[in-house]
């Protein structure tokens, strides 16, 4: 409960950051280029201090919440995932895309699974990741033609 | 006419028309079904190949890819939560809750039966309510399409969580991503934060691929579960949804109607559609609460909106020339690579294509049909892949599908951006229904004002402009009827629920 209340004050100043740099951004419009905008961040920023108001003053805050079962969350896997993802999309132009899938395929797939690696455990998902590639090339490459990102390989 | 219609439905059911005309529809289905890739690119990539085909042919080929497409976005909106396409959006609401309660058969059937039903009504509409409703859509000017967008944002109260004040501010919030780019009146750019190729705009589809796909990538590889559901495939599950399905002819009609109307306005489209479609379903529904946590009526509205504006977008195209969408832009393309000149006279000189094409609409939904069944026996084994090989299949697939809209790498920034970004709203309450919603809309609406704001300076007041058309005053109505009925509805609801507990008191409690 507590905690929730702590979130929405923490969202509301966000909400309100951002107002402030769209706002300070609306100073080189020209009207009536400048109507919608400034009506829209208005809006944003009036729901901000409505979220405020609520988060500080309102008692019976997050009863609803209590009733769901909470997710089971592996902090060390969610921070994997995301800077996982920040690098592979990182590599993509720098590598090529196929290069990279690849490796990202091979290594999100290892370290998610909870086996002990081993040379058979590896096999499985190398040979998944290189049969996805070729899926994919298969599709887009040689039948849509569509263009992958290139980078120093493939 | 009758006479030749019954010839155009002769020609579309040749043998080889047939043929060509399935492979078209599972070609669709697939590019519906991969994240990024759309409808339009999926015609745009088959157009050259229809150049050695006969015109009829080569125009079926490319209806039935489309109307497979629009379909394929509820696949994968459906099982990973992902929708395919910006028009499967309003799928994933109860689609992948579905999935999750192990009955992703089901919403996969429901889906291709609702998918079947509304391209049929839209195409009836096309064949027998062209001209009128192209007339009417001409009516829809900048001030109309302001109205109607502002009607589409008040569907955020149906689609925020928990809190309608964090819903309204993610709603809020894509209508400001929709401002970064260009000024739409001096051309000059606004809200780039010093990022100069935020000039070109957010551009929906990485925007969507990143606030559907990523926050589900991550979920999936933050919990230990090894799959995204349990499924089982049940025993006569076929027989069953369909029957199921039919049974629900007021949602399906109400909402391939509403699909119908959305669809040929210019500017609108399959994604507007569905959201719309999805709020009055919901609207009218008796169990209004069960909306997002895995209720059918859900799939079913949203599938057989998107899928009635795949004929309903020809209208204004085949009528009057006017491509009303991109797809249809891309079809005009391909009318004229044909020789064929879109408008008054298609009817007249070149009536046997013209209406070969718009009866092959309708045996494509029946392939549609039976392909789609055949398929979603192979489609619904995607659930059981385990998590540690989807979750970065689909991050994979999140990243070309970017990618591949423009070639522009920065497509795949923004998604990363809007995922990660998504992931945490996510997390404190904020759906990324709304935040989409917004950004479609936003266009529309800051297009309608800044165009109507324009055309007063030609003499007409604003008033006039946005308060004195019939089609504004049925749209402000409507805006009006949108708002005020929840909270009638909730009203209500708590009456009788005070009066339940009051009959249900115990006597000796009655005055303390």
């Amino acid at each position: 409960m507590q905690k929730e209340r702590v979130q929405d004050i923490v969202v509301s100043i966000i909400v309100l950051a951002i107002s402030f740099l769209f706002y300070i951004n609306t100073k080189t419009l020209t009207p009536p280029a400048d109507i919608f905008p400034k009506v829209v961040i208005g809006i944003f920023s009036i729901l901000g201090v409505i979220l405020l108001v609520k988060a500080i003053f309102y008692r019976k805050y997050g009863e609803e919440a209590d009733e769901e079962t909470p997710e089971k969350v592996d902090m060390k896997r969610r921070w994997f995932s995301i800077t996982g993802l920040l690098a592979y999309i990182f590599l993509v132009p720098i590598l090529g895309f196929y290069v990279t899938s690849g490796i990202y395929l091979v290594l999100v797939s290892i370290s998610l699974n909870d086996e002990k690696i081993s040379v058979k455990s590896l096999v499985k998902p190398i040979t998944i990741a290189s049969l996805v590639m070729l899926a994919l090339y298969g599709t887009f490459t040689v039948f849509l033609r569509v263009p992958v990102p290139g980078g120093i390989f493939i | 006419m009758l006479g030749e219609l019954l010839n155009g439905l002769l020609t579309s059911l040749n043998i080889s028309t047939l043929l060509i005309m399935s492979l078209a529809t599972m070609a669709g289905i697939i590019v519906g079904t991969l994240p990024g890739l759309s409808a339009t690119m999926g015609v745009a990539l088959l157009v050259p190949l229809t150049f050695g085909m006969d015109p009829a042919t080569g125009l079926l080929a490319l209806g039935s890819l489309y109307t497979g497409a629009m379909f394929g976005g509820a696949n994968s909106a459906i099982l990973i939560n992902t929708p395919g396409t910006p028009a499967a959006v309003a799928t994933t609401f109860d689609g992948y809750p579905l999935t999750q309660k192990g009955e992703a058969d089901k919403a996969l059937i429901t889906a291709l039966l609702a998918s079947v039903v509304g391209g049929i009504v839209g195409t009836i509409f096309l064949i027998f309510l062209s001209t009128p409703l192209a007339n009417f859509a001409l009516g829809f000017g900048p001030p109309e399409n302001f109205w109607l967008a502002v009607f589409g944002l008040t569907i955020i109260g149906s689609l925020a969580g928990r809190s309608i004040t964090k819903g309204l501010i993610g709603g809020i919030f894509g209508l400001m991503l929709a401002l970064i780019g260009m000024d739409p009146v001096s051309g000059s750019t606004r809200f780039t934060f010093g990022f100069y190729s935020l000039i070109e705009g957010i551009n929906l589809l990485p925007a969507m691929i990143g606030f559907f796909s990523i926050p589900q990538v991550i979920k999936m590889m933050e919990q230990k579960d090894k799959y995204i559901a349990k499924y089982e495939e049940r025993k006569g599950i076929y027989r069953k949804t369909i029957i199921e399905t039919l049974k629900k002819p007021v949602v399906l009609l109400r909402s391939s109607l509403i699909g119908t109307f959305v669809g040929m306005l210019p500017g609108a489209g399959g994604n507007v559609a569905g959201f719309v479609a999805y709020n009055e379903t919901k609207r009218f529904s008796k169990k209004p609460k069960e909306f997002g946590k895995g209720n059918i009526d859900g799939v079913v509205t949203s599938e057989s909106a998107n899928n009635a504006t795949v004929s309903s977008s020809l209208i204004p195209l085949l009528t009057l020339g006017i491509p009303g969408s991109p797809v249809a832009a891309v079809l005009l393309g391909g009318l004229l690579i044909h020789g064929l000149k879109p408008g008054a006279k298609l009817f007249t000189e070149s009536s046997g294509v013209a209406y070969t094409f718009i009866m092959g609409l309708l045996v494509a939904n029946v392939l549609l049909l039976l392909l789609g069944l055949l398929g979603t026996r192979f489609f619904v084994k995607a659930i059981a892949i385990p998590v540690h090989y989807l979750a970065p299949i689909i991050g994979v697939l999140a990243v070309i599908g970017s990618y591949s809209i423009r070639n522009s790498m920065l497509d795949v920034f923004v998604m990363l951006g809007c995922g990660i970004l998504g992931y945490f709203a996510l997390k404190v309450d904020i759906p990324p229904g709304p935040i989409v919603l917004g950004l479609v809309l936003g266009v529309i609406a800051e297009n309608g004002f800044v165009l109507s704001a324009l055309l007063s300076k030609t003499g007409t007041s604003m008033f006039t402009l946005f308060f004195t058309s019939p089609i504004c005053i049925v749209l402000i109505l409507l805006t009006a009827l949108s708002l005020i009925t929840p909270l009638l509805l909730n009203m209500r609801g708590r009456k009788k629920e005070n009066d339940n507990t009051e009959v249900d008191k115990p006597i000796q409690n009655i005055g303390g």
